[in-house]
């Protein structure tokens, strides 16, 4: 690693610290403050009379029902108007429908904010669907992560005297806001700012050149920079096109790459702020922060530091080494940028990627994995990777609880059987969900027909895509051809079980915790802030999430490491 | 139930005009209006006024009196509509035969150790850069087929090497298809391509 490396990721997290707070008051004076601000409050009841909405609270069946209807029929809409995209305006290169099966699967994707990409954007898509489908549910896939979380939120912080209240909030009212007042303004400004760097913004058709040397090109168009803004703020990362934030229409420079990683990790991270504030105890925030921030930062550095490594198999070769792992890596962005970009992608749920993340080395890859397979909760996608966090925050509350023997607490409320139960299912669901299909897709000839690599890199293909999946990252190994009835059904499942049964258990803790009385701390109580508590999160999100995997992380990336170190190839 | 289904219609009737159709068709126009050239994909034109590429989309090179670009994984290489990586695992057979056949073809121009980024394929296949030491690296050869003298090459490629942003992000690089056209206009066109 060059002292540059050092510096620029160094930067990057001095940066994101600077703005956790004044966007974690933003966030906070959207949702909470009451009334809104004097132009919003009135626009907002014009769009509420237009839908119908009755913006009174919900208990939380009622604000689960909402949820799943509203993405339910999200799916619905996405399908259709792919499946009709040759009859709709906007389609200059006149694609076809897409396949129904992809077509679910993209729906199921894009809906879930997982946004996984089993098709190459430039030859699949028309410019109609990618903004009326796909930039649409980028805005309000977004939304929904941020209602789940304002809804557990609430159940955690609001104070009650026994039973009185059972209300978490309004579905509607939260996801209106969260895309017209977070999302809508800022994916405006940042993509004024993507197309002055250089990331086109057009509905002209593709455009056929005659390069210097006199051979043809085909250039690929279309309305980029509104899509690519929403698709890092809203962490949901499908690209435009098939390279995704790799190709130089959409991360034309490393100032727009630097800016893309700060707009992914930005809400996120702001929102641990807007929870203390929310918990009236802004230690809270900081002690959550701490802990993704810790992660995050382990993650950069490793990455950076394996990808900076020359590959021992090219050793005997004439070349030089100084850049390190330059394959599936862009000049303009370096080892550092990419690495950074690559290790952040994979913390938050967003899942673009400005390299190939199959070409990085065992161990560079094997970081990557296992951010994803911590459970997207190191910053984590908007709204949902807060939500996550706040769970594995009461199971390590309840566990210190076990250690000291006491009735564990937090926030002053008691954690008692009925949230533990559903805890240890949302715990045990994703070992499940994912190792299952990582091991039924091994075993089938279908599954293994895709794979590009062979030997342990095969392995970890598949399982970086069920992981990716299940986790709703949307990043991939890309080396696996996932466009196949086999995998387009089942990452279905994956995507959708992983995104909408946690949402679902959460919000029932929520509605349970929301009736507590909370109880004064004394001298006994444990505390839930401060460096004790730091430490003992950090050590129980590293055993439940990666120690899981450990086995099979095993076979993948650390065999495939071992054997290149003595020179076996595959 | 039928309430919050009658909601749900009406909301993504009214958030997908907003956020899928205005939204989109807004930053087009505005973009047009204030980044014209970026907007429609930063293209370059010769003295005739025709387009010769994109300053972001690389393009492929074979003539011994340009640089070339680094190679490429989208489509057969270099293919617009194909951006793409090889996604070759470091450890398989394929990524190093075609490291070690990339290495051997180019090392009959120049024997100083061969810069990474010349025989790696890019992320999206379209990179339009290479280092200034690959850019140095490939000029001896140039200069040779157009008969020039290496300090002029050299100093295009320094003419054409950009720094990182702010002095800190990214790393430096050599704009290919910018550095080719910069040639072009010193010491003409080749003669028998155009």
């Amino acid at each position: 690693m060059t002292l540059n490396d050092w510096l620029q990721i160094g930067f990057f997290f001095l940066i994101l610290l600077i703005l956790t707070k004044p966007v974690g008051l933003y966030l906070y004076a959207i949702y909470e403050k009451k009334p809104l601000p004097k132009i919003l409050g009135p626009f907002e009841k014009r769009v509420f009379t237009l839908c119908g909405i009755n913006p009174q609270e919900q208990d939380w069946k009622a604000y689960a029902t909402s949820l799943l209807i509203f993405n339910v029929l999200g799916i619905f809409i996405v399908f259709i108007i792919e499946s009709l995209q040759p009859l709709l305006p906007l389609n200059p290169q006149n694609l076809p429908s897409v396949p129904w099966d992809l077509a679910l699967n993209t729906a199921v994707s894009f809906v879930t904010n997982t946004n996984w990409q089993a098709y190459s954007g430039e030859t699949t898509m028309s410019y109609f669907t990618q903004m009326s489908a796909l930039t649409w549910q980028n805005f309000l896939s977004a939304s929904t992560g941020m209602t789940a979380f304002l809804a557990l939120a609430r159940g955690l912080t609001r104070h009650s005297t026994e039973g009185d209240k059972i209300t978490l909030g309004n579905f509607w009212v939260d996801l209106l806001r969260s895309a017209l007042y977070v999302f809508l303004p800022a994916s405006i400004l940042f993509a004024l700012i993507l197309v002055s760097q250089g990331v086109i913004q057009n509905f002209d058709p593709a455009l056929e050149i005659t390069t210097l040397e006199g051979a043809k090109q085909t250039l690929a168009m279309g309305p980029v920079a509104s899509q690519e803004a929403i698709k890092i703020l809203g962490t949901n990362g499908g690209g435009f096109f098939n390279a995704n934030s790799a190709h130089p229409f959409e991360n034309p420079t490393p100032f727009t790459n630097f800016l893309q990683i700060i707009c992914f990790l930005l809400i996120p991270a702001g929102l641990t702020y807007t929870f203390g504030k929310m918990a009236h105890d802004k230690k809270h925030g900081w002690s959550i922060f701490s802990v993704m921030f810790f992660l995050a930062i382990s993650g950069a550095f490793l990455t950076t530091y394996f990808e900076s490594q020359p590959n021992p198999l090219l050793n005997a070769l004439p070349i030089s080494h100084d850049q390190g792992n330059m394959e599936g890596k862009e000049v303009r962005f370096g080892v550092a940028g990419s690495s950074l970009f690559a290790s952040l992608t994979t913390d938050t749920s967003c899942g673009a990627n400005n390299a190939s993340h199959d070409c990085f080395t065992p161990l560079g890859g094997l970081v990557l994995m296992t951010n994803i397979l911590l459970g997207e909760i190191v910053f984590g996608g908007v709204g949902s990777g807060l939500f996550g966090m706040l769970l594995y925050v009461i199971i390590s509350v309840f566990l210190a609880g076990l250690m000291v023997g006491r009735t564990p607490e937090y926030l002053g409320k008691k954690i008692e059987g009925k949230e533990v139960r559903l805890i240890v299912l949302y715990v045990a669901l994703y070992p499940i969900i994912i190792l299952l299909g990582t091991s039924a897709s091994l075993l089938s000839s279908i599954g293994l027909s895709s794979l590009n690599n062979t030997g342990p890199h095969g392995l970890s293909e598949v399982l970086y895509a069920f992981s990716s999946t299940a986790q709703n990252n949307g990043s991939a190994f890309s080396g696996l051809n996932a466009n196949t009835l086999w995998y387009n059904l089942f990452f279905s499942f994956e995507m959708f079980v992983g995104r909408f049964l946690p949402i679902l258990l959460g919000l029932a803790i929520a509605g349970s915790m929301v009736r507590k009385k909370a109880v004064i701390a004394s001298s006994g109580t444990f505390e839930t802030k401060g460096f004790l508590f730091i430490c003992l999160l950090i050590g129980v999100i590293i055993t439940i999430g990666a120690l899981t995997y450990f086995p099979v992380l095993t076979l993948g990336p650390i065999t495939e490491q071992i054997f290149s170190q003595i020179g076996r190839t595959f | 139930m039928n309430k919050d289904l009658s909601i749900s219609l009406r909301v993504s009737f009214f958030t997908l005009l907003l956020t899928g159709i205005f939204y989109p068709y807004v930053i087009t126009e505005v973009s047009n209006l204030i980044f014209h050239h970026k907007a429609k994909g930063s293209l370059l034109y010769d003295e005739n006024k025709t387009v010769v590429g994109s300053e972001l989309i690389a393009q492929f090179f074979q003539s011994k009196v340009y640089f070339h670009p680094r190679p490429s994984a989208a489509g057969k290489g270099y293919d617009g509509l194909a951006s793409g990586a090889s996604n070759d695992s470091p450890t398989s057979k394929k990524f190093i035969s075609r490291v070690e056949m990339t290495t051997k073809d180019l090392k009959k121009n120049n024997d100083e150790r061969i810069p990474i980024d010349l025989v790696t394929t890019s992320a999206s296949g379209l990179d339009p850069h290479i280092t200034p030491e690959a850019a140095k690296w490939q000029a001896p050869q140039i200069a040779l087929a157009r008969d020039i003298s290496l300090r002029r090459v050299l100093s295009i490629v320094t003419d054409n090497t950009q720094y990182p942003q702010l002095g800190l992000l990214g790393s430096a690089r050599v704009n290919v298809l910018k550095l080719n056209v910069a040639l072009d206009q010193f010491f003409g066109p080749p003669v028998g391509l155009k």
